[in-house]
């Protein structure tokens, strides 16, 4: 917080902007960690699948058998569902809700709350029950929960500690945007 | 909300369309999907009302493909605009990393348009931020129909910071990627400013 960057290409449009916007940065050992969680939480559960989602809607990890899923669209509804049933928590005065359940024909979805926004999906079948899903699920958001914690906090202490592996920077791709644009549009 | 994984090197982008009702921000996302090659995007969701209003959100998946050894995904989003929405509007603003403010240009919409960017602050305000804090970029839509208001009025009632602004027809896709280009490039100079 507190520095300032300029924004725009010209005198025209620059204004300073500081940036207290959220983001998290997973490294390699970090996420292995979070990966290695849903692994153990499929094998344990019998579940089919499970996604790991950020409050902004982008999936941040998954494992099992996702085929068929848009995993993408999928991610971005069940942040927006998480988040519209909070509201509705606290329309009826409840904090929040930490767990939401749907029941299908084939398929059955269970979502935990994990932490900062963050929501584990579940989908499972036949061949388990909600019950041990439920458990193994909790446990599970309980690992993940203080892995995501550690990644917020070491991002609280870089953001006052400029000493930041070189390797771990993300490159300078805006000068590349203009041309894959054209790309992506067909120009 | 950026997600940057540097494990599977991905950088994840939120980018919402907002404005006032029937200012044209679903027919701006819709434009993009008609617009971009099939490689590249994903499917587009429209939760709307049985009229085709935007009830809760459009969502439009982009894969901008591997720009050095990063592979960059954006999400567009739009927000309802009518004013009993705006839970909704809250709920989609969540995370987000920049934002393209789609205003009408018909001098009846005027004041509709100040009172989306009036809402549009108090609903960043319930996150801690202000406009101040995020990147975003204006877009004068409907600049082909008659009674409009100048370039100036607009300027006067919503650009307070001197970001970008784009005159543009949506439905003809005149001035769309335009803003959609400038907003992307924002984003990624504060991150890449932020990380250097």
């Amino acid at each position: 917080m507190g520095r300032f960057l300029k924004l725009g290409e010209n005198g025209n449009n620059e204004r300073n902007i500081s940036l207290p916007m959220e983001r998290i940065r997973i490294y390699g050992e970090r996420f292995e960690r979070i990966k290695s969680n849903i692994d153990k939480l499929l094998q344990e559960s019998d579940a089919k699948c499970a996604i790991l989602i950020d409050k902004a809607g982008a999936p941040v990890a998954y494992s099992g058998d996702l085929s068929g899923i848009d995993i993408e669209s999928f991610s971005a509804l069940v942040a927006a569902n998480f988040a519209a049933t909070a509201e509705i928590a606290s329309l009826v005065g409840e904090q929040d809700f930490e767990t939401l359940y749907h029941q299908g024909e084939t398929h059955n979805l269970y979502f935990q709350f994990v932490t900062k926004g963050i929501v584990l999906a579940v989908i499972f079948d036949r061949r388990t029950s909600l019950g041990l899903v439920r458990i193994k699920t909790e446990n599970t958001a309980k690992a993940i929960s203080s892995i995501i914690d550690e990644i917020f906090k070491q991002a609280e202490s870089e953001s006052s500690n400029v000493e930041v592996e070189p390797h771990r920077e993300i490159p300078d791709i805006t000068h590349d945007i203009e041309q894959d644009f054209d790309r992506l549009f067909g120009n | 909300m950026a997600l940057i994984n540097y494990a599977k090197r991905e950088i994840n982008l939120k980018i919402v369309y907002y404005g006032p009702a029937f200012s044209g921000k679903t027919t701006c996302i819709q434009y993009i999907y008609d617009r971009l090659d099939s490689r590249f995007k994903g499917k587009l969701i429209t939760l709307a009302t049985e009229y085709d209003r935007t009830l809760f959100f459009d969502f439009l998946p982009m894969e901008l493909g591997e720009i050095r050894g990063f592979k960059v995904r954006i999400h567009l989003y739009t927000v309802p605009g009518q004013v009993y929405y705006n839970a909704s509007r809250r709920i989609i603003l969540r995370g987000a990393d920049g934002i393209v403010f789609v205003a009408d240009s018909q001098k009846e919409r005027r004041r509709d348009n100040i009172i989306s960017m009036e809402n549009l602050k108090s609903n960043l305000s319930t996150y801690g931020l202000t406009l101040h804090d995020i990147p975003y970029v204006l877009m004068y839509n409907k600049r082909d129909l008659t009674n409009i208001l100048s370039r100036e009025e607009l300027d006067h009632d919503l650009n307070i910071d001197s970001v970008p602004t784009f005159e543009s027809i949506a439905i003809r896709g005149i001035g769309v990627l335009e803003s959609l280009k400038s907003i992307t490039k924002s984003i990624l100079k504060v991150y890449y400013s932020r990380s250097s």
